[in-house]
This record gives C-alpha cells, structure tokens and sequence, in this order.
C-alpha cells in the first residue's frame, strides 16, 4: 500500500533519476570549463593582440569570423554534442533496462533562484561602492562579477540538491562557493579569473560525475550478474 | 462531520494506491516511459496498463507510442488538468493529514 511518504519518496527518485547517473555532471565539467576558456579568449589581451594583428594581415573578416567561432559556433557545438552524447549513452546502455524520465524543465526552487540572483548584485552593487570609495581597484569588481557568480552558482546548488535529495551538490555548493571567494585575492586578470573559475568547477564536477558513473555502472553490473 | 466531508472529496481516481504513484512518478517529470513506470511503482505490466489507461480517460495523462530505434516506446506525460488535479489532491491530503493528527 503506498502512503504519502512512499509517494513522496516516489517524487524525489524521479527527480533525480537524470541527476544520479553522474552524466549532467560531466555535461556541466565540459560547459563550465568551455565558459571559463572563451571568457578567457574573449577578455585577455594576449588574445585580443593576436586577433588583431591578425585582423591587419588577413583581413577584418578574421575578427567577425573569430568572434562569432568562440562566442556562438564553440558554446553550441559543445552544449549540444555533449548532451547528444549523453543522450545516446543513456538510451544505449543506462536507461535501456530502467527506463526513460525527461527531466522538468526546472528543478530549482523559485525562492532560490531569486536568492542566488539577490546574492550576485548585492556582491557586484557593494565591490562598485567600495570602488568608487577608493578602497579596491578596477580589477577587484571585475574579480568580483566572476566570484559572485561562483557565490550564485553555490547558492543555486544547494538548493537543487535540497529539492531532489543528492547531497553531492549540497556539499559541492558550500565548497565551491566559499572556496571561489580566494578567486578574489590572486593576483589574476578577468580573463585569468573567469579561466580559473571554469576550469576548477569544471574539474570539480567531471570529479563527482566519475564517481557517481562508476557507482551506477558497478551497480548495473551487479544487477546484470544477478548479484 | 467536517472530516468525513473532506476524506469525500478528495479524488478517487488518484487516492487508489497504485494511481497514486504513477500520479506521483509523473509529477515529477516532463514525461516518463512504461519501463520506468514498471520499475519505480511495482506494478505489473497488465496492472500499469489498465491504471495507465483509467487515468487517460479522465484526462489526468497522455499516451505517446513512438519507437525509438528499432524498439516500441510508449511515453506518459500528466495533462495540465492532471497536474492540477494532483496538486489539489497533495493539498487535501495534507490538510487531512494534519487534522487527524491533532
């Protein structure tokens, strides 16, 4: 007989069916750190004064085209093609024998979302007072814009992982989050800054994606040797 | 009186154990497929199918067969009705719950 603790127990298994597998979190390792190297691309000046020496010998077609390659044609080859290869694992291997959920469309509670959001201007408007105070340089906001978003992304995790029942992203979230505010005191450009950001929470969440992936794959071999 | 009135009005279609959590598994995604269903709920494919098949005539969900590769899939989604239905049922339920424990 199922009570409303089973179904309960019901919602938050499917849930995080799409979440348990570790796959999203090899999608987001691949996004995160793709974000993190454009940002870098995009804001370094090492970047910039090849492009535009380039822009000089070949043309200024080199720079649309660049621009649109990095900002546009990069990010969604990567988003789609990660998430097309998810899709073909889990269909092929995963989720042949358990079945199929399409995930809701948004797993984050409302509240949250506005918390996490409140939390990035309240960081961004305090570091711009505290600028024009005279009390931190240009390169502290910028730093700042990248930390926020770590603080917001932390935040946003931790409600995520509240709503389906996974602590790996409540632990992720509190880590993350109060380890990205060091971002604020190395000696590093916007661009350096943005790198570091994606390419640490990007590692970070490839890490616990493994694991969570060959936790589900020991247990589907189990299953399947009957264990 | 009051909690007689309220344990009648609460919706049978969905307060049947088995229609309860295929209504709970489907609340908490855009859609799922029969194998899934068979799997968390515990049901039996012809026990699946005969609720699956009540609930979509009272409109609560949806029945998409389709193949995927060379496989049949068959997709259930909730209706926005259904949806509704169920929030409204959670909520009842709740309140009722709540009384009786006092």
């Amino acid at each position: 007989m199922i009570s409303r603790t089973n179904a309960e127990e019901l919602i938050r298994q499917t849930k995080r069916y799409e979440f348990s597998d570790g796959l999203r979190d090899l999608q987001l390792a691949m996004v995160l750190s793709t974000l993190g190297v454009i940002s870098w691309l995009t804001f370094d000046l090492v970047y910039a004064r090849t492009l535009v020496r380039l822009m000089y010998t070949l043309g200024a077609w080199v720079g649309w085209l660049s621009i649109l390659m990095i900002v546009i044609v990069v990010p969604v080859l990567v988003t789609s093609g990660v998430r097309e290869l998810i899709n073909h694992a889990r269909q092929r291997w995963l989720w042949r024998e358990s079945g199929m959920v399409e995930s809701l469309s948004w797993l984050v509670p409302r509240w949250v979302t506005v918390f996490a959001v409140s939390i990035y201007l309240i960081a961004v408007v305090f570091s711009l007072r505290l600028h024009f105070a005279g009390q931190v340089d240009t390169l502290f906001v910028l730093r700042m814009l990248v930390v926020a978003a770590a603080w917001s992304t932390g935040v946003t995790l931790v409600g995520f992982g509240l709503n389906i029942g996974l602590r790996r992203y409540i632990w992720l979230g509190v880590i993350g989050g109060l380890g990205s505010t060091l971002f604020l005191f190395l000696p590093l450009t916007f661009g350096q800054t943005a790198l570091v950001f994606g390419l640490s929470w990007g590692f970070t969440f490839a890490v616990i994606g493994i694991i969570a992936l060959r936790r589900t794959l020991f247990s589907l071999q189990r299953t399947h040797s009957g264990g | 009186m009051d909690e007689i009135k309220d344990i009648a009005s609460l919706d049978r279609l969905i307060h049947e154990p088995a229609r309860l959590a295929i209504m709970a598994v489907l609340s908490a995604c855009e859609r799922a497929d029969f194998a899934y269903l068979l799997n968390t709920t515990g049901l039996s494919k012809g026990n699946l199918s005969s609720h699956l098949s009540k609930l979509d005539k009272a409109g609560y969900v949806i029945i998409t067969k389709s193949f995927r590769g060379k496989y049949p899939n068959t997709a259930c989604a909730l209706t926005p009705e259904g949806r509704k239905a169920f929030t409204v049922y959670q909520k009842q339920y709740l309140a009722l719950a709540e009384r009786f424990e006092e």
